[in-house]
Parts: structure tokens; sequence; C-alpha cells
């Protein structure tokens, strides 16, 4: 609100206001994943009153899942997805926004077009075609087709475009006069400079490839290659009904995201005020 | 810039092809060459023994098709709640804002926190999560044994599904609207605020003439972009409801990745697929003039 210093008087009722929908809203964010919390801790909310503290907290959920082989495989799955789709995006994306933002070259406005045009069809539509391309070459089920078709992310390299059209081209002039090659220039000019920007497209890139579902849906039709969001939401939907266990991968599953988060918080503010990123 | 020579710009031009290249290369096998396949696909029934060529036949279906219809209408109704959603937020999210972000940097921190987890936690485990909510919230209503009360969750019931899915977006939405918010807020300069202060406005008028109309491009981007949304709108749809009742929830995505999914129908999906593309291409572009002129 308007951060006028000294500000005569603010009104009670402005402030009542104010202060019950902070309260409001802290309780309607944080209660569902506190929720979780103590469902995966065997905390029995079935009973009346609901039992919000586990009296006894029971860590079998967790243990079951880290030992189920179904489970750890689900979570092995997820990391290699995620490793590998978000460090190719990352490079590929740097070196595609590089030669967008400072290079010159013919066709270079018609390709540009070219990837802004693709931003903006919704990726899932794709997903169908690829589905039956990906299964025409064997690829289904396997760490290659489901790694590979993601990197060439349009929205990474006009992020990347972005963030380096803002660096000054001065730095890299006094490089390129003093003999430096192109990859130089870029490792060892242009990434450095552009560091939060890459933090920010990493830590993105990173939440983006561990939650996504709809991807692996298409392309990992054996449940040995799910990934740990797929393979908790089949356990859902085919009605399992330990809940335990499932609150306990969905701890797990939120885990990861929120760590990030904690590690990047201002990176994520960043991303989201500068491109308008969204999950 | 140096005036460049003749040489210059053909190492130049080399070396941008070459660090283009691979994406170029994916780009267009995993993202262009499909959306031409997907029109041919259109065309075809796509079955064993082999694809079958059968013209307009799934766009003819299409054209009748009750359950698009309802998904269609779903799906605006999703967009519209987003839109309603941004708008209504505005009041709330700045009085939050005057309380967590002034100077008392742990509420700020731990609201923030708040805000943020919907964005970036996982679908399945906020599917999950509200799913068990309405589990005990249903048993707890039930046991007071009033008449009436409702003992399932408002997920599986026809008439509730669509608004209360509607719901669960805009409140998973709400941080990521509310930083872009802040953002626009930031941008206005302390000595409109001033200015208004002198001539003895109230929060309500300042507010009014001063906040809200340079908020207006920031607004208009975030219930533009809304909109669009809606029709991307498959996790929340697939994790809350799975499309349930029937299709009453369902959006036109979780209908299109049905149809392939389940349905195992490929052509009449690549026909909706199309129709998605068509609506969210046009939206963007719309978008695209209103708020990155620069680029058109």
């Amino acid at each position: 609100m308007a951060k006028v210093k000294g500000r005569p008087k603010t009104g009670a009722l402005f402030r009542i206001a104010a202060y019950s929908s902070t309260i409001l809203s802290l309780v309607i964010y944080f209660f569902p994943f506190y929720l979780l919390v103590v469902i995966s801790l065997h905390g029995n909310i079935f009973a009346q009153p609901p039992e919000l503290v586990p009296a006894n907290p029971d860590f079998s959920g967790y243990v079951a899942i880290f030992t189920n082989p179904a489970f750890f495989e689900w979570i092995m799955n997820s990391f290699i997805y995620t490793i590998g789709i978000s460090l190719g995006t990352i490079i590929m994306s740097s070196f595609t926004g590089y030669a967008f933002s400072r290079l010159d070259f013919p066709g270079k406005t018609q390709l540009f077009w070219l990837v802004l045009g693709l931003m903006m069809i919704p990726a899932v539509a794709s997903y169908i075609p690829l589905y039956v391309m990906l299964a025409k070459m064997k690829l289904l089920n396997t760490y290659w087709g489901i790694i590979i078709p993601p990197i060439a992310s349009p929205y990474s390299a006009f992020l990347m475009k972005q963030s380096f059209d803002a660096i000054p081209k001065d730095y890299e002039e006094v490089a390129y006069i003093d003999g430096a090659s192109r990859p130089t220039i870029l490792f060892r000019v242009i990434l450095p400079i552009a560091k939060p920007a890459l933090i920010t497209l990493a830590l993105f890139q990173f939440v983006w490839n561990w939650n996504n579902f709809a991807w692996p849906l298409f392309v990992a039709t054996s449940p040995r290659m799910w990934n740990l969001p797929l393979g908790i939401w089949n356990m859902v939907w085919s009605y399992t009904r330990d809940f335990w266990t499932l609150a306990a991968g969905g701890v797990v599953l939120m885990l990861v995201p929120f760590v990030m988060y904690l590690i990047g918080v201002e990176y994520f503010l960043r991303g989201i005020v500068v491109t308008g990123l969204k999950k | 810039m140096v005036e460049k020579g003749k040489r210059r710009r053909r190492l130049e031009a080399r070396d941008a092809y070459l660090m283009i290249l691979p994406f170029l290369v994916l780009m267009s096998v995993f993202s262009l060459f499909p959306i031409f396949q997907g029109i041919s696909l259109s065309f075809y029934r796509v079955g064993l023994p082999e694809d079958k060529y059968i013209g307009l036949k799934n766009y003819e279906r299409a054209l009748v098709d009750d359950v698009l219809a309802l998904t269609l209408k779903n799906t605006v109704f999703y967009g519209i709640t987003l839109m309603l959603g941004i708008v209504l937020c505005i009041l709330p999210a700045l009085l939050v804002n005057s309380v967590a972000m002034g100077n008392r940097p742990r509420l700020r921190w731990v609201f923030q926190a708040a805000i943020l987890l919907p964005i970036v936690i996982s679908w399945v485990t906020l599917g999950s999560a509200w799913n068990w909510i309405f589990l005990i919230g249903g048993g707890a209503l039930a046991q007071t044994g009033r008449p009436g009360a409702i003992s399932i969750s408002p997920l599986a019931q026809a008439s509730t599904a669509l608004p209360t899915v509607g719901l669960l977006t805009v409140w998973s939405t709400l941080g990521y609207n509310t930083i872009l918010f802040l953002a626009g807020l930031r941008g206005i300069p302390k000595v409109m605020y001033e200015a208004a202060q002198i001539d003895g406005a109230s929060n309500w008028q300042t507010f009014r003439h001063v906040t809200l109309p340079l908020l207006k491009p920031m607004l208009t981007f975030m219930v533009v972009t809304g909109f669009i949304g809606a029709f991307q709108i498959f996790d929340p749809v697939a994790t809350l409801t799975n499309g349930g009742p029937g299709w009453y929830s369902a959006s036109i995505m979780f209908y299109t990745v049905r149809q392939a999914w389940y349905a195992l129908d490929y052509g009449y999906a690549a026909v909706l697929g199309l129709v998605v593309v068509a609506i969210v291409f046009t939206l963007s572009v719309i978008q695209f003039r209103l708020i990155y002129k620069r680029y058109v």
C-alpha cells in the first residue's frame, strides 16, 4: 500500500481488515501442507475432534517409501529426468540466447519470431503427435525419449536472451579485441555477469521438471519409468487406502521444491516478475 | 559499435549458426514438426494394422460432440474464475501487503513462503492434500448428525466439483498474481502518493484514482494470462477430480489428454489439440499486441 511516511492515522477498520486477511490467508495457505505432514506421521485425522498434532508420530510411511522398490525407482527416475532436462535446457538456452542477443546473422528476425510463436503453443497439445512420433521412433519408455524433447524450450531461450540483452556490450567488445573466441566470451564474460538469470532459470527448471507429470504421463507408459508425481497420482486414483504412505510420498515430493524455494526466494520472485514464468 | 568488416561479419554468422543449430534442430523436431504431424493426424483414424484416412470425419465429430461443448464451457468457466480471482484479490492483496510487507521482515518471509508454496509444489501433492481436507471435513460434518449434512466431498459432486476446482486453482495462482501485482505497485512513483496525501485523499480515493489507473497495464497482463491459462489447465483437474464426476469438472485440455490416453483415439485427440492450440495462439497474439508492443 501507499508507503507514506508519517501518515496521520490509519483507520481502525482498515487495520482490522488488514490483520484478519493476513491471518486468514496464512491459515488457508499453510493448512494443506501441515495436514499432509500430520497424515504422513499417522496423525489420527478421523478422530473426533481430529488429532492435529500426532500424539505418537509414526515414521513407517517414510520407511515404506524408501524401502519399497517401486517408490525408490520413481524417486530415482524423478532425479534423472529433472537433472537431465534442466542441465540440457540451461546449456542450450544459454547458447541460443547469446546468439539471439549478441550476434548478427541472416534470418535472425524470422527465427526469433518462430521461437516466440512456439512459446504460444501449449506444450500439452503437442504431446499427442509427439507421442505418436516417439512411438514410431521406439523412444517411448526410454531415458532419451523423455529427456531430449523438452530440452529445446522456447521459454528458457527467451528468458536468457532477455537477460543477456540487459548486459552492456562494452565488456565483450574488449574481450573480442583481445582476440577471445565466442565461446570464451560467453563462458568467461557473459555468463558470470548473467549469473542471477542463470540461477533463476535453473531453479525454475528444476522445480518444473521435478513436478511435471503431464509429460511423463505420455512418454513413460511403463510403471518402471514413472517419476514420483506420476507414481503417486496413479496410486491415488487407483484408490489405494494407504493414506499414510501416500502422504509421506506427497511430503517427499514437496520437499525438493521447498528446499529449492528456500535457497532462492529472491530468484523466484525475480523470475516471476521479469518473464511472467508460471508452472 | 565498431564498423564490422565483411570477414568478421561472416565469422559472426557462422558462430551464431553453430550456437543455435542444436536448439533449432531439436525445436524443429520436437516442437514445430508435431504441429504439422497433429494436423495430418487429425485426418486419420490411428490404429492397427495401419492408420486409415477418414477425411474430415474427426472434425465432423467435434462439431456434434457434447463432451467437447461441456469441457469448453467448463474451461471458459475456469477462465472467468481465474480472471475474477485476480480482480477480487487486489484489495485483500493490498491489505495483506500493508501488514506483511512493512517493517516486519520475519512476517514478510513467512507470508511470502505461504503464498509461493502452491506455485512451487506439485499439483499431485496439492490435489491429494485438498482431497483429504474435504474427506475429513465431510466426515466431521456427518458426525455432527445434522440433517442434510454433507458427508461427501464437494469435489465428488456434480453440482460443486467445477466451482471447487476453479476456486482451488485460483488459490494456487494467488501468490503468483500477488507478486506480479506488487511488482506493479513498486513501479508507481512515491511522488504520486505524496501528492494525493497533500490533497487530503482518503485511502480509498488514493487507491481508486492513483493506484488503480497506474496498475492497468499489469492488470491487463494478468487478466489475459489468466484466461489463456484456463485453456492449459490440466494438472489441477487431473489431481483434484480426475475430470469427474463424469466430465463435470473436466477442462478441454484434460478431455484432449483423455481422448489420447484412455480412448486411444489419437486422430480425434489431435483435432481437440488443434482447437486448444488455435484458441491459445489467438489469445496470446492479442496479449502480445497489448503488452509487448515493441515486438509487434
